[in-house]
């Protein structure tokens, strides 16, 4: 019981984040230099996700990577730069991936 | 004078921007569809193992519609903490969706009054990603698209929940699916780093996260994402002198 009191709340909270700025307040009441940063908002969360994933929420400590994780992220990146699609991207890394681990395990 | 009906001008209409939203919606989507399902796995285990009801741990899978948080508020209650600090806990881990909102806010503003209370309720890091690599700004195309890109991924959200609370971890570690989470943040991210100061965006929050991830509940993701879109800012203020 506990615990769905607390993922109700924590629905009914997150729902409030959400819709804030879109339903309740107008963004333009926020300040000059806070709405300047909205642009930027979208590659900085994607880079602190990417790096936050690859630690497994251990900080530098957890990131080590294998040689085969480094060089798949490094395909993904050069086929997304290049325009490839999601799933090209990622089917890129994935194939690198596994490829490198068949090699690393023979 | 006559009026005359110009063949392809029935692609203007509303409906016809709804459709042809829906349609890139889904096709966008698809790709992180396959991306989140090793998460959404974890998920499924994690509810299956709490002491909810599993249909309860299904539709609050669905309302809570943010899987880190969840496991975090989760993981607090069954160690026996308090539900005030487990749903804090939640609150803060998802802290950043009130930036991708008020990103997102331009986009909504036109559209229905349904649509501004509803359609934020899957606002996620994907769902945010994806809408900002697109530049159309027709209000009917973009309910459309949010549409199409938010209806299959909570689907498949839920459904593959479901499929791990029943079967629990069913996939062979082997695989390395779990890995595709990464490497779909990378595919969603290098298409944004159109410009410098949004490289340096980047750069900055990678470089504050990774030694702020000590931080508690997920605080070193947020500080990271605050100090580098401020560094992206910072920047690009230059750059236009």
């Amino acid at each position: 019981m506990t615990a769905i009191v607390a993922l109700t709340l924590l629905a009914a909270g997150t729902w409030l984040l959400r819709v804030v700025f879109i339903t309740m307040l107008h963004p333009a009441a926020l300040p000059a230099p806070v709405r300047a940063t909205l642009d930027f908002v979208a590659p900085a969360a994607l880079a602190g996700l990417v790096v936050t994933v690859l630690s497994g929420g251990d900080g530098v400590s957890g990131l080590r990577l294998s040689l085969a994780e480094a060089v798949a992220l490094i395909a993904a990146a050069v086929v997304a730069l290049r325009g490839g699609t999601l799933l090209l991207t990622i089917g890129a890394g994935l194939l690198v991936l596994w490829t490198g681990q068949l090699l690393a395990g023979i | 004078m006559s009026t005359q009906v110009l063949p392809g001008a029935i692609s203007r209409r509303p409906s016809s921007l709804v459709r042809a939203g829906v349609i890139a919606g889904l096709s966008d989507v698809v790709p992180v569809v396959i991306g989140l399902v090793p998460f959404a796995l974890l998920v499924g285990v994690a509810v299956g193992e709490s002491p909810i009801p599993d249909l309860a741990g299904l539709v609050l899978s669905f309302l809570v519609g943010a899987g880190a948080s969840q496991m975090a508020t989760l993981t607090i209650v069954d160690g026996g903490g308090a539900v005030a600090t487990a749903v804090l806990a939640g609150l803060v881990i998802n802290a950043r969706l009130v930036m991708y909102a008020a990103a997102l806010a331009p986009r909504f503003r036109a559209q229905p009054a349904w649509f501004r209370w509803a359609g934020p309720h899957t606002i996620v890091d994907q769902t945010f990603a994806l809408t900002m690599r697109r530049s159309e700004r027709d209000p009917a195309w973009f309910r459309g698209y949010w549409f199409g890109v938010s209806g299959l991924l909570v689907t498949c959200w839920v459904g593959v929940i479901a499929v791990g609370i029943v079967a629990g971890p069913v996939l062979p570690p082997g695989l390395s699916l779990d890995f595709t989470v990464p490497v779909m943040f990378v595919a969603l991210l290098m298409p944004l780093l159109t410009d410098p100061p949004r490289r340096v965006a980047a750069l900055t929050a990678a470089v504050t996260t990774v030694p702020a991830l000590h931080l508690p509940h997920g605080l070193g993701l947020l500080l990271g994402v605050v100090v580098g879109a401020a560094a992206g800012a910072l920047v690009s203020r230059r750059h236009v002198r």
